[in-house]
């Protein structure tokens, strides 16, 4: 924690020389603000989530699955169908809120204000301390009442911007969410005929429909159970 | 006696081709009747066409005073035949065959009787070898036990002898006439051997190009006085120089295998005998011929028909 | 009619040829199964090579309900075969057995012939089916276990809920059944035109073979008559592995997507069985039997 704080402070010295005092101020106030929801987020040592993840991606005709979903401070993530299959983009979802903040070390910017849904959020630029890290931007909007991330926009050096949306209820208090939506971009994808031995007919209406370029993972959450402890073994 | 088979101007074309033409004949209860041509004559033609296998171009054919066309399902009933080869299940054995083909005819009979049907062919013993390793004459049999299974009144066996060894058709003689004698079965049979039907048809019809020839009893046909005599000498070219020569220029025929063949009455064999002593032939062979193209000869003047034969 | 029936099946089952079939399937889905079960993955990599490009596909894919759609896409192109051994014998085979003849010398009408003899194929025809469904679904699911099944179609991928399976299964090899009955009944009127099995068994298939040509072919001149071809409707089984989707994109369980195109398939299917048959049955009963 201290690391992250020294990282901070030596990120915003450098950013003062940059971007000014008025800047700087802002700025150590959004490094105030996502210290505190970290630290709202910080009350979670571990929990273990049941809920249910759906795939909505244009070309993937997917049921809705069961899952289970088990975190450990500061970054272990575990998730576990309840049978199925599951189809997630390249690299994995990082659907827990600690990833975008627990990192090595980062340098947050104000970003102004934007409304998500009906709720006034404070944009926040994180970026991450470090070459080696994947992430290279996260924009975190930031309900600043009651220190919830309502939207992550993370841009990733190997798999391409994705966009994550929280909607949060009865764990609200914890900052954890009922439901997420993590959005990322998808190619095209054309399988040669004699893989599905079919004499591909499908229809050119709904062959375009099968076209879009956004999709979609959406978790909603059923229960947690919160700081019930689980051993980092089980992650492994 | 009552008429078992009645066939009126029955004819069969395929394209071109007559293969029967206007044949008319009548089979009565209790007849061996012998079915006699020479291959390709058209015995098979009409006698498939008495069994549904063939459909007429022309003609009537009754069974039992009932028309085939309109009461195929009873007649049949009432028929077992034998086309040809016979034609069996060869993965299966002779028992299974032979209840394959009873029930096919609607017959649900006991192991018993179907054991009886096969001891009275001869193939008790070999119920259960199934027809692969079976001889052709046993095979035949076989094919006659099926055809008796559903205890039919005419029996159609068409060439039953082809193929078969001398005690092959030795055995299927004795049973058509065991059949007829023992069993009152009435019975067609067809076959291009003249000695054959002569041994067991009461009654017989000639057949030649798909057209009759003769109809009538076995006896009276063949009990007719013309021969065909067969002359073998030291020297059958001077020989036939001598007769070309004589009064029995006129009885002479076209020389068949070498030999001489004469058509005459058979009391001037003795006479022919001298003639030819006399003339100092060495004679080897003077016998009368009895075939089927030989009884063609007897009772057919033209020519031609030997022609077609010898061809 | 039903005694008739229970005597060709006699007859068909008492011949060897006919293990021969089973015997073919059973080692064909051997085959399949084992492979899969020995380099499983390696298979479901290449097929999703480029799928995994953009998606990582996390559970089982390789279970019993994948294995048996791998199974029923490899196998079913070559049922037909074993399916004309057997239909395109009906008739050629007795005729050259000579035992035609004498069957149609006892008192039955050729119809009823006809059509026990065909009914019998049909028989043999379901019975090769449940054989594939025993050994390809059953075993499958006993060996590799059942979980969701990861389709992936030639623009889209499937995923259908283990739930949602079994019942498309039981479809599709209904389906597949009056695809094989359709070969059953080609083979079956082919048999009728000769005196050795050869023939129609390789006519069959040739039949078959350029059929599916042109219904693979996408050349204006043939996709007029693709919607004709049986072989274009063969594989609608497919159909049954796809469903509808509701507008927020998730699964509607029990759907399938386009119910008509299997119905549109059956009809012109139970067409071309009933067009084969009743030409079987014309031809029959005015054929003089030279044989």
């Amino acid at each position: 924690m201290k690391q992250i704080v020294h990282i901070t402070k030596i990120a915003c010295f450098f950013l003062l020389l940059f971007i000014g005092s008025a800047t700087a101020a802002y700025a150590q106030d959004v490094t105030e603000l996502v210290m505190k929801v970290k630290a709202k987020l910080d009350q979670v040592n571990d929990y273990t989530a049941t809920g249910k993840m759906k795939t909505d991606v244009a070309f993937i005709k997917a049921p809705v699955g069961s899952i289970k979903v088990f975190y450990r401070k500061p970054n272990l993530f575990r998730l576990q169908r309840n049978g199925g299959i599951s189809v997630l983009p390249k690299g994995g979802v990082s659907v827990n809120m600690g990833n975008m903040i627990v990192s090595d070390g980062f340098t947050a910017l104000d970003a102004g204000t934007g409304m998500i849904g009906k709720i006034k959020a404070r944009i926040v630029k994180l970026l991450p301390a470090g070459d080696n890290n994947d992430v290279i931007l996260s924009t975190l909007y930031i309900d600043e009442a009651n220190l919830l991330i309502l939207k992550s926009v993370t841009t990733t050096r190997e798999n391409g911007t994705y966009e994550m949306e929280m909607n949060y209820g009865k764990f609200a208090s914890f900052g954890l969410p009922d439901k997420v939506s993590f959005s990322f971009n998808t190619k095209d994808y054309k399988l040669p005929k004699g893989i599905t031995m079919e004499f591909d007919d499908t229809d050119a209406a709904v062959k375009e429909k099968m076209k879009g370029k956004k999709g979609r993972v959406e978790i909603t959450y059923a229960a947690y159970e919160i700081n019930k402890g689980i051993a980092a073994a089980f992650f492994k | 006696m009552q008429d078992i088979v009645k066939v009126a101007h029955l004819t069969k074309r395929f394209n071109q081709l007559t293969a029967v033409n206007d044949l008319s004949f009548t089979v009565r209860s209790g007849d061996v009747y012998g079915f006699l041509g020479q291959n390709g004559a058209g015995k098979s033609t009409s006698i498939r066409m008495l069994l549904t296998l063939i459909t007429p171009t022309e003609g009537d054919i009754e069974f039992f005073g009932m028309s085939l066309n309109r009461h195929r399902k009873e007649i049949l009933q009432q028929v077992g035949a034998v086309i040809e080869k016979p034609d069996v299940y060869k993965y299966l054995s002779a028992y299974d065959n032979l209840k394959l083909f009873a029930r096919l005819s609607g017959m649900h009979p006991s192991r018993a009787v179907l054991m009886n049907q096969l001891e009275m062919v001869g193939l008790a013993g070999r119920a259960n070898d199934p027809v692969k390793t079976f001889s052709q004459g046993m095979k035949q049999r076989l094919g006659i036990a099926i055809a008796l299974v559903h205890n039919p009144g005419l029996i159609v066996l068409d060439e039953p002898t082809n193929g078969l060894d001398p005690q092959g058709i030795a055995d299927i003689r004795n049973l058509i006439l065991f059949l007829s004698r023992e069993k009152k079965k009435t019975i067609i049979v067809s076959s291009h051997l003249l000695n054959e039907i002569e041994q067991i048809a009461t009654r017989m019809l000639i057949i030649d190009k798909g057209c009759k020839l003769v109809e009538g009893a076995t006896s009276e046909l063949l009990n007719s006085t013309q021969v065909v005599l067969q002359l073998n000498t030291a020297n059958n070219s001077q020989t036939l120089k001598i007769l070309q020569g004589s009064s029995w220029a006129d009885r002479l025929k076209p020389m068949r295998d070498g030999q001489l063949i004469l058509g005459l009455n058979r009391n001037e064999i003795p006479e022919l005998n001298r003639f030819l002593v006399g003339m100092q032939v060495e004679v080897l062979l003077l016998q009368p011929r009895n075939n089927l193209e030989d009884y063609f000869l007897q009772i057919t003047a033209g020519k031609q028909h030997v022609d077609a034969f010898t061809n | 009619m039903w005694t008739h029936l229970q005597i060709e099946l006699y007859k068909i089952f008492r011949r060897p040829r006919t293990y021969l079939a089973f015997a073919a399937i059973t080692a064909l889905i051997a085959v399949i199964q084992v492979g899969l079960f020995m380099d499983g993955k390696e298979y479901t990599e290449f097929v999703m090579a480029d799928f995994e490009g953009s998606f990582s596909v996390d559970g089982k894919i390789l279970n019993g309900y994948f294995i048996c759609y791998v199974i029923l896409q490899l196998l079913l192109v070559h049922v037909p075969l074993l399916i004309a051994l057997i239909a395109a014998d009906m008739i050629s085979g007795e005729a050259n057995m000579g035992t035609l003849r004498v069957l149609l010398t006892k008192p039955h009408s050729r119809s009823a012939i006809v059509l026990a003899k065909f009914m019998a194929s049909v028989v043999y025809t379901l019975l090769l089916l449940i054989w594939i469904a025993v050994l390809g679904l059953f075993v499958s699911m006993w060996v590799f276990g059942t979980d969701d099944l990861f389709l992936m179609k030639s623009s889209y991928v499937v995923i259908v809920k283990e739930s949602d399976v079994f019942w498309r299964y039981a479809g599709a090899f209904c389906f597949a059944a009056l695809s094989m009955v359709t070969v059953a009944a080609l083979g079956f009127f082919l048999s009728f035109f000769a005196e050795n099995s050869i023939g129609p068994i390789v006519a069959t298939m040739s039949v078959i073979i350029v059929a599916t040509i042109l219904s693979t072919m996408n050349i204006p001149i043939f996709n007029t008559i693709k919607p004709f071809l049986f072989t274009t409707h063969m594989i609608t089984w497919k159909e049954f592995f796809d469903f509808k989707v509701n507008d927020a994109n998730e699964a509607i369980i029990g759907s399938i997507q386009n119910p008509d195109k299997i119905i549109r398939s059956s009809l012109v299917l139970v067409a071309h069985i009933i067009a084969f048959v009743g030409a079987a049955v014309l031809v029959f009963r005015k054929k003089d039997i030279l044989s």
